[in-house]
């Protein structure tokens, strides 16, 4: 039963985590490129 | 129909009818904003970061996210996780990487449409990028236009027993009258507003369906007596996988996903648009496949829904679990999910006839005043639409045939071909040109004759090889000095 418990639940927080790591570790670039 | 039932209750009509309305009160806020074009078509580049993390995030997803998804998990039980992962993955990087520099590229060069940016970015004076753009997305993206107004009629045609063509110009005219007022501004926060409502749909739901059936065990239990497989997140075939995965790389080549970007006002504020886009894409993903799941468990024979259809799941339950009041705001969030791709897909249409075709093309970029350029940006709007109403009804089997090539035939096409112009500084014109070209060929080619054989699907062959057209012709050509 793990399987189904890790895409349902696990899957989704892990993603979300992942988009606050990159958000926490890329920089505002000031309107510079 | 009667599953559709309680649309005849005069409160889930009413409550029903507030939804499909509301769009247009917002259409005249916004109109108050709009001042000129690129108001009209990139709400002048002064976008909240939650407007355009909700607005980006709504418009790539349609009726496929509440009706096509809720019947992949009815039909593959868990596996149908894998359907969502590839494109909420690449849409987070998306709103941080490819996002932010194009804001500050289009912003730099005064763009208003991807095609703009790629003419400035080669200098390209001979319009060959936009012209070939503008066929490319004119001809998908209008289909794309139609083919929603068409499930937005059937919808309507089916809930309030009416007829066909009255539904359709009912649905058209939902869309084009905050549209022609209001604008892109119009679109983004009506957006927002159909989040909320997609909310209930999508996440009041699926727990009230949770605690009626005892639990998350005894919904997998449940489903694992069905069928063991159903509970298996890998019991799908690798190229079945692969192909989930690779609906993800259509995303960078949306052009109505992509103009969200480059309407925020401040493009470091992606940052947190990433995050609050992704939160919002797996909130509406995991909604639709638990409310898949569910279905499963408590109709299991798909025989027992409406025509044997399994993306009718969604609706059969929702008449059974909800009340009339939630029933029509439920119903309500279907035409919501169905009108926020439609319209933004629309004014991508629009803006292409207008800025790239008459603008910069048959005027040669003549000065036009403010005031005549938005009244030109209305009307093209509403003729545009009533063009793709129209198309809707008589070319109905026309415009699904070109459907199904959109979305990968978009994404091979714009996808590489954007990515290589922002990072790769050896990108030449006429490599763009070649990517767009080999993007739709392969597309169309691979999924009449290949798609079949390999069991692979369009997409991830055409953005190999609109890559490698980009790559090999422009190493080949001479080097277009960046603009």
């Amino acid at each position: 039963m793990s399987g189904p418990i890790f895409v349902l639940i696990i899957l989704p927080v892990v993603i979300i985590i992942l988009s606050l790591v990159i958000f926490k570790f890329s920089k505002n670039k000031n309107g510079e490129e | 129909m009667e599953l559709y039932h309680k649309l005849s209750d005069p409160v889930a009509l009413a409550v029903f009818i507030f939804t499909l309305t509301l769009p247009v009160f917002i259409g005249i806020i916004a109109m108050r904003r709009t001042k000129n074009q690129a108001d009209f078509f990139v709400g002048g580049r002064g976008m909240d970061k939650f407007v355009v993390a909700l607005s980006a995030v709504s418009s790539g997803r349609s009726s496929w996210l509440v009706l096509g998804l809720s019947g992949i998990a009815y039909l593959r039980g868990t596996s149908a996780v894998w359907a969502v992962v590839g494109y909420i993955v690449v849409e987070m990087l998306q709103f941080i990487y490819l996002g932010r520099k194009l804001r500050h590229l289009t912003g730099e060069f005064g763009s208003l449409t991807i095609l703009d940016y790629f003419e400035s970015r080669f200098k390209d004076n001979s319009h060959f990028l936009r012209i070939t753009g503008s066929l490319i997305i004119a001809i998908f993206m209008t289909a794309y236009v139609a083919a929603q107004f068409n499930a937005g009629a059937k919808a309507l045609s089916t809930a309030m027993n009416l007829p066909l063509i009255l539904s359709l110009i009912i649905s058209a005219l939902l869309i084009l009258v905050y549209m022609v007022l209001g604008g892109y501004i119009a679109v983004a926060y009506n957006d927002v507003v159909r989040a909320v409502i997609m909310l209930i749909g999508l996440v009041v739901f699926p727990i009230i369906g949770l605690i009626k059936i005892g639990g998350l065990n005894v919904l997998l239990e449940t489903l694992e007596k069905l069928n063991p497989s159903l509970i298996d997140p890998f019991s799908l075939a690798a190229g079945v996988f692969v192909g989930y995965l690779g609906i993800g790389l259509g995303s960078p080549g949306q052009p109505h996903i992509i103009v969200r970007y480059m309407s925020i006002d401040d493009p470091d504020k992606l940052r947190l648009s990433s995050v609050i886009g992704t939160a919002w894409n797996i909130i509406m993903a995991w909604g639709a496949i638990f409310i898949g799941l569910l279905g499963k468990a408590l109709i299991p024979a798909v025989e027992n829904l409406p025509d044997s259809n399994h993306e009718m799941v969604y609706l059969v339950l929702a008449s059974e679990y909800f009340g009339p009041v939630l029933y029509g705001i439920i119903i309500g969030g279907i035409f919501a999910a169905i009108l926020s791709t439609a319209d933004s897909q629309l004014l991508v249409v629009a803006s292409t006839f207008v800025r790239d075709i008459y603008e910069k093309i048959l005027k040669k970029d003549k000065i036009i005043n403010e005031r005549d350029k938005l009244l030109l940006s209305r009307y093209v709007v509403l003729f545009s639409g009533i063009a793709a109403m129209i198309l809707a009804y008589y070319a109905q089997d026309y415009i699904f045939w070109l459907v199904l090539f959109a979305w990968g035939g978009l994404g091979a096409s714009f996808g590489p071909t954007l990515i290589l112009s922002l990072y790769w500084k050896r990108t030449t014109r006429e490599g763009i040109a070649a990517g767009m070209i080999t993007g739709t060929a392969i597309t169309i080619l691979w999924k009449l004759y290949l798609k079949t054989p390999t069991g692979i699907y369009e997409l991830i062959p055409a953005f190999i090889f609109s890559t490698l057209a980009v790559i090999f012709i422009s190493l080949v050509t001479k080097k277009t000095k960046s603009g």
